[in-house]
């Protein structure tokens, strides 16, 4: 293919030799037409002989020039053609290009908004998660309080009831002490009363016997002692009045007696069952304070377990946006390939306006953008680049990379 | 003891969230940003449990990282797994071919990465 420069080197001989071709074309014309030239050789015919062909031998070379000059002239028009065709074919595919790359920045803005959409939707969850936990947080300090106020009361009921138990226990101590020793003079006394009605009672006995004697003295004496022996006779039967009432005293000192000694057990049960309930009392209390105890680590464990849940939540949130952060490395590199894509059809350009500005005759070295489009196409990385090629370019679409997982173990 | 993580890349985005996802899950991270760095911080003693490298970088790339990793004494089974945008076949046959364990391709999700790393690094 002739170059620009070989293409100037011959229009530039074309034109010298037209232009000697000329020139000695007029000098012959000069000299043949000159009548002091011809007079001059007339007395030599072969010198104006030889002039003569020497101008027709010039009327050829002329000839040659000039159609020389023509040709190159039809030449150089259909190196315009060409060339205007080259650059209707490099404008026209200007487009295509700018198809490719507008679809990958279209792509490239696509990916920087779900990415930031993504990052935003983190950050969202993050401070709903946050408030989540701060929710749950506040709730679990007013419960703590509320079951603190109530743990309190309870432990100031129980210690109100170990104090009454404590001053209880000490007046039954006392009164035990008082009533025992009443109890002791009452039952010394009793027995003391006891002795006595047996003391009466061996009088009686003794009494008896002395009128059954008196009786039967008063018998033997006959008459003489009938007065005696009804003397005797009263005696007698006084003496088992007092038996009888000696004996009924008896048994109201045992009464006595067995009264207050049942009067001290009931005492001493009394105490006992007061103590039992005051137990009883103090147990129902200990066991209000255990569940409510059992109930606060419940709730607890709770708000632990919340917590542990929210945080989980805030740190994989956090991953997910740490992971998106990611779009950035992608979006560099799409935006590399379209600055690559502009630096070739710029240079592209270049080339063809530093063409023109030379000769527009001369053929110009340039190919439309078909050979950027696929240059480019040929240094993608990702697949989606290929996928958004394909689809503006409708060129055959890379499959195989499709089959590959993103997340592949050899 | 947590396991140690050499993450190689060129994009400083690339190396603040892949190395803030590995903190926040327990391992302790080295960096570098190309296979030069990284080949560096390997010679001067730094040993990793696992080697997380990207492709294309400058300086030395991702499989030439790999070759050069695989050369090194005591570094024959250390798991070594590529995070690329690259989806090239080739590519990939190429890294497997040179030792690598496996291919990620970006971007991946920080518990997708940690489910991965679990799988290639023994204890972890």
């Amino acid at each position: 293919m002739m170059t620009f420069g070989d293409a100037i080197s011959h229009r530039d001989r074309y034109t010298w030799l037209a232009g000697i071709g000329l020139a000695l074309f007029a000098f012959g014309l000069t000299l043949w037409f000159n009548p002091a030239f011809v007079a001059l050789f007339s007395h030599s015919p072969a010198v104006l002989k030889w002039t003569t062909s020497f101008g027709m031998g010039l009327l050829v070379l002329m000839m040659v020039c000039v159609f020389g000059l023509a040709a190159n002239k039809v030449r150089g028009a259909r190196i315009a053609r060409e060339n205007m065709g080259q650059l209707q074919a490099l404008l026209a595919s200007v487009p295509h290009l700018t198809d490719i790359l507008q679809a990958h920045l279209g792509v490239t803005n696509s990916t920087t908004e779900a990415a930031a959409l993504a990052i935003l939707l983190g950050l969202t969850e993050v401070e709903a998660e946050a408030a989540r936990l701060l929710a749950i947080q506040d709730a679990g300090k007013v419960r703590s309080a509320s079951l603190y106020g109530k743990a309190q009361a309870l432990i100031d009921e129980s210690t109100q009831h170990l104090k009454d138990m404590e001053i209880h226990r000490c007046q039954r101590a006392l009164r035990v002490e008082e009533e025992g020793a009443a109890i002791q003079s009452i039952v010394t006394q009793v027995a003391e009363l006891k002795a006595s009605t047996h003391a009466i009672r061996e009088v009686t006995k003794m009494t008896n016997l002395l009128a059954l004697n008196a009786t039967i003295e008063a018998a033997r004496a006959g008459t003489a002692g009938r007065g005696f022996a009804v003397v005797a006779a009263e005696v007698r039967n006084l003496s088992k009045q007092i038996e009888a009432a000696a004996v009924q005293i008896e048994k109201s000192i045992g009464q006595v007696a067995d009264t207050v000694n049942n009067q001290f057990v009931a005492m001493l049960e009394q105490h006992s069952n007061d103590e039992a309930r005051w137990l009883a009392t103090l147990g129902s209390t200990m066991s209000r304070l255990s569940g409510d105890y059992q109930v606060a680590v419940g709730e607890l464990d709770g708000v632990t377990q919340h917590t542990r849940a929210a945080v989980s939540s805030i740190r994989n949130a956090i991953l997910d946006v740490l992971g998106q952060a990611q779009f950035q490395d992608v979006t560099r590199q799409q935006i590399e390939h379209v600055q690559s894509g502009l630096a070739m059809c710029g240079q592209r350009m270049t080339d063809a306006q530093q063409g023109m500005t030379c000769d527009w005759a001369a053929p110009l070295d340039i190919a439309p953008m078909d050979g950027v489009i696929e240059t480019l196409r040929v240094s993608y990385t990702m697949q989606s680049q290929h996928a958004t090629h394909d689809v503006v370019a409708g060129g055959q679409a890379s499959v195989v990379e499709n089959e590959r997982p993103s997340i592949e173990l050899f | 003891m947590p396991k140690t993580i050499l993450i190689v890349d060129d994009s400083a985005t690339m190396l603040m969230s892949i190395k803030a996802t590995l903190e926040m899950s327990g391992f302790r991270v080295e960096t570098a940003g190309d296979g030069m760095q990284a080949m560096t911080k390997l010679k001067a003693g730094v040993k990793p449990d696992l080697i997380i490298t990207d492709i294309n970088m400058p300086n030395m790339g991702g499989l030439e990282l790999i070759k050069h990793v695989r050369a090194l004494p005591g570094f024959r089974f250390t798991p070594i797994l590529t995070l690329t945008t690259e989806s090239q076949a080739a590519k990939r046959d190429e890294g497997k071919k040179l030792g690598a364990t496996g291919w990620l391709v970006k971007p991946i999700a920080g518990s997708d990465l940690v489910k991965v790393i679990k799988q290639v690094v023994p204890g972890a």
